[in-house]
């Protein structure tokens, strides 16, 4: 477990810093652009869905970048401990401040008085970014690429921003075009992209 | 040499796996948007006697009047003021003595209470409530409904309170003008034919259908070609090829230049090309009533419209991604395009200095000729950035290349 | 004008940390090696001369040509830095056409010389492989090339034969040799045999210092007369190791033949032997005699 600890803590420590400052920068910077004062469901669901849904870009897409370096990846490959349990430490830690990130919106909104539902706007949101952030993820996983892992993620979200009713089941921002039902759909294909992408991965021996 | 390692450049962009995802989001989200037909209809003549000529913008004194109501009425109802202060769409919502204030204005200028006219709206929802087919038959209802206006209220005193309430609410709401926007009436056979006539003769036809096809590929193109000139800028880092490339005689300005061109040009082309195809049927469609098409109008839509924002877009990526060596620009022109994007409270015209640039309609030649002016400084002015970026970007790169203190410095003396 | 590069008073720091101090230094044609263990300053010296570092004191002058008009400097010399790389996806040829371009060579040159150096390197028959594709002996190879194609007057290489098997090591050795007729090539290195094999001159780096500056021979000579081969008991192998400069060991079974550096013979039974320029370089670098 111990060994664990020092591979997650080193990974935090020494390439996920930018990353989390990115993450702190989106959630002040937040207040300047949008007001949480007040909003009904819709105003609350758009604040979550359309911006703090973007945290799952920022904080599971950088997972691979200590191995974006070939020559690194290949002498961790070389040792004793599989990746894949390194990867699933990593994203285990950058789900749970997803969640967090998420939790401090809602929070926010509570705070100036919007009237929502926390426990369906919070899982609704951390469905969504989790899933944002899984593509861009697998992306990243296949192609050892992290700009190509932010390219189809911001392509997906921007894509969605004219086109997300014809997505079904997958499309953003549901809770604003008034479904509260898909998130267990967003939430299952983000677990499968997750591991899909670590099980490709790992393969590319 | 800049011509050599322009093409060197190209051949490099296009064994790049970031440049295909590229062409095909481009292509997919392009293709999806233009793929609706509803434009044919408007190249046939309108004829006397029809029932229905379309909507166009008005400016008659108590259509704006209405529409600024009306607009003023949907928000005291919501609570919340959609406002763009520096650009960006933020929702206000005023607390109860500014809603006071705002509701006082709106009574005086209908003369008629806040209840009242909550009564009189639900009453007409539900008249027509079992005519609810389809969302075009609610878009129908939706325009049907009018607000009273006070008997006597003259224009004057209606911009008073329109100013009045631009003041509570802040900067870039509604009711510092933009109401007009939404003000519309029903076309008259004149007013159609000569909006007809405008499409033929002076936008060619498909000047209309590049509009709209600028509309959608403004977006994208606002959008990825970031990801493409951030991996141009990573890659001899990424190959630890960086140090042998500085070694060499070739000037820093002249590497930036062929580079900075070669992927303006890889990533317009397509842009280009795709617009000859979205305009052909259009084309088609006009010959086979006699209509003489502009065929030039994709290139010409194509290079004012589009080409500033690649420019723009590619020239920042380079200039954040040499300074910092990192994807930076990666979060930051995603920032920026998503403001521009946001910051759009219609969707055809405004276009003010705003990077994405609207007009998803078909036609309105005559309100595209008001505005093209503004287009046309907009865009001169993102060409005008974009050459700046880029030749900032010359003595960043020169500074990285002789180890000097920058922003990387500490990196670049590590390295020695 | 001759090749030369004249080097007067070259200090560079990095915040606290002072790499090069006060170097002095005139390298001219043919072969000339630096020599010092990792850490000594070669690499920051030699980005210097190729105008990727910037020096904090003193002169460079390059040919006539002071190391601050960095297009001129860098049009006279050729590079090839420690850990040479390309992009994966592009072919010998390609790599090196790409390159030669950078260094400011016509179509019409590159198409004549492109072909020549990569028969030069014995990489013809490999053009079309990609780089990712390519052993460490055949990417040193390609570096190389790029490095000499526009013919520079300067041909600075970074530790070049890190890493290559022996016989690769030999091939480099005398490419080298055979293109430093006529300029000036610059070899820094801690493999002590390849400036054995291949230098006239060299100077040795310590700790940003120059601690030799002179011929192969007169290092050598610096260490004549001092050195000895001893056999020795395996029981008594650790203390000879504490107290003398131990150069070689041979282990043969319950004792061991020991090369050692001494002023005088450190051991009855102690015999002369030749030195070589490891000795010599251990003596100098440690200076430990009995």
């Amino acid at each position: 477990m111990e060994k664990y600890k020092k591979t997650v803590g080193s990974f935090l420590r020494y390439q996920y810093l930018p990353h989390l400052a990115a993450a702190v920068v989106f959630q002040i910077g937040a207040g300047a652009i949008l007001s949480f004062r007040n909003l009904d469901a819709q105003g609350a669901a758009k604040v979550m869905e359309m911006y703090a849904c973007l945290c799952g870009i920022i904080l599971l897409i950088p997972v691979f970048v200590p191995e974006s370096d070939r020559a690194v990846w290949q002498l961790e490959q070389s040792k004793m401990t599989p990746m894949w349990k390194l990867y699933l430490g990593r994203v285990a830690v950058a789900t749970l401040l997803v969640a967090v990130v998420a939790g401090i919106f809602i929070l926010r909104l509570w705070a100036g008085g919007s009237l929502f539902s926390v426990w369906v706007l919070w899982r609704g949101t951390f469905s969504e970014s989790l899933f944002l952030g899984a593509i861009g993820f697998f992306v990243c996983a296949v192609t050892n690429q992290v700009v190509l892992g932010y390219m189809v993620s911001v392509a997906y979200y921007v894509a969605n921003i004219g086109a997300a009713d014809r997505l079904g089941k997958f499309g953003l921002y549901p809770i604003l075009r008034g479904d509260t039902a898909t998130w267990p759909w967003l939430l299952g294909a983000a677990l499968l992209l997750l591991g899909a992408g670590i099980w490709l991965r790992e393969r590319k021996r | 040499m800049i011509g050599t390692l322009f093409v060197k450049e190209c051949r490099q962009i296009l064994k790049s796996l970031v440049y295909y995802i590229y062409l095909v989001i481009f292509v997919v989200f392009i293709t999806s948007q233009m793929s609706g037909t509803e434009w044919i209809d408007e190249l046939d003549e309108p004829q006397p006697g029809q029932q229905n000529y379309g909507y166009g913008l008005s400016d008659s004194e108590s259509v704006l009047m209405e529409t600024g109501l009306e607009k003023l009425f949907e928000e005291v109802r919501g609570r919340s003021f959609l406002t763009y202060p520096f650009g960006f769409a933020k929702d206000v919502v005023p607390d109860n003595s500014e809603l006071e204030e705002i509701t006082e204005i709106l009574e005086y200028c209908t003369g008629t209470d806040m209840m009242g006219l909550e009564e009189a709206y639900t009453a007409y929802w539900m008249g027509v409530e079992g005519e609810m087919v389809d969302y075009e038959t609610y878009m129908r209802h939706l325009e049907g409904w009018h607000i009273p206006v006070r008997e006597g209220l003259s224009y004057d005193e209606f911009l008073a309170g329109m100013e009045q309430v631009s003041q509570i609410v802040g900067k870039g709401s509604m009711y510092d003008g933009r109401y007009a926007h939404y003000a519309k009436e029903p076309l008259s056979y004149e007013d159609a034919m000569q909006s007809y006539r405008e499409l033929c003769e002076k936008d060619g036809v498909t000047g209309a259908q590049m509009r709209l096809f600028c509309d959608y590929a403004g977006i994208i193109v606002a959008f990825l070609p970031i990801f493409v000139g951030v991996a141009s800028c990573l890659r001899d880092r990424r190959a630890k090829a960086d140090e042998v490339i500085y070694s060499k005689a070739v000037s820093g300005f002249t590497l930036m230049a062929s580079r900075y061109a070669a992927n303006v040009v890889m990533v317009f082309v397509p842009v280009v090309i795709w617009a000859f195809l979205a305009q052909m049927p259009c084309v088609y469609e006009a010959a086979s009533r006699g209509i003489a098409a502009d065929g030039f109008a994709f290139l010409k839509y194509s290079v004012i419209w589009l080409l500033p924002v690649i420019m723009v877009v590619l020239s920042a990526s380079f200039l954040i991604t040499e300074a910092t060596d990192t994807i930076l620009a990666i979060p930051i022109l995603f920032a920026g395009g998503i403001a521009s994007l946001f910051s759009a409270s219609i969707l055809t015209g405004d276009f003010g200095w705003k990077l994405i640039a609207r007009w998803n309609e078909f036609g309105g030649y005559g309100r595209f000729a008001q505005e093209a002016g503004q287009l046309y400084l907009n865009r001169g002015l993102y060409v005008i950035l974009a050459a700046a970026g880029i030749f900032l970007t010359v003595p960043v790169y020169g500074k990285k290349r002789e180890g000097g203190s920058g922003p990387n410095g500490k990196i670049q003396k590590n390295r020695g | 004008m001759a090749a030369q590069i004249q080097i007067h008073n070259l200090s560079k720091s990095f915040g606290k940390k002072q790499a090069l101090r006060q170097v002095d230094l005139t390298i001219g044609e043919g072969m000339f090696g630096l020599l010092g263990p990792n850490g000594a300053g070669k690499t920051t010296f030699m980005k210097i001369l190729t105008t990727l570092l910037r020096k904090s004191e003193g002169e460079v002058v390059i040919c006539g040509v002071p190391v601050e008009r960095a297009t001129e400097v860098r049009r006279m010399t050729g590079y090839l830095p420690q850990d040479f790389s390309m992009y994966g996806n592009m072919s010998a040829q390609e790599a090196l056409d790409y390159l030669a371009a950078l260094s400011g060579m016509s179509r019409a040159q590159r198409r004549e010389k492109v072909p020549e150096m990569l028969e030069k390197v014995n990489l013809l028959e490999q053009k079309s492989t990609r780089v990712k594709a390519m052993s460490g002996g055949m990417k040193r190879r390609l570096g190389i090339a790029q490095a000499i194609i526009h013919d520079p007057r300067v041909i600075i290489v970074d530790e070049p034969t890190a890493g290559l098997d022996p016989e690769e090591r030999v091939r480099f050795r005398n490419l080298l040799c055979e293109i430093a007729r006529d300029r000036i090539v610059l070899l820094s290195t801690h493999i002590v045999g390849d400036i054995e094999a291949t230098c006239e001159n060299i100077a040795v780096l310590n700790k940003g210092e120059v601690i030799f500056r002179g011929t192969v021979g007169e290092l050598l000579r610096s260490v004549e007369g001092k050195v000895y081969t001893v056999e020795v008991s395996a029981r008594e192998l650790e203390a000879v190791k504490q107290r003398y400069l131990v150069t070689g060991i041979l282990n043969t079974g319950s004792t061991a033949n020991v090369k050692i550096i001494s002023q005088e013979p450190p051991f009855a039974g102690a015999k002369l032997c030749d030195a070589d320029v490891e000795d010599a370089y251990m003596h100098l670098m440690h200076g430990k005699t009995s």
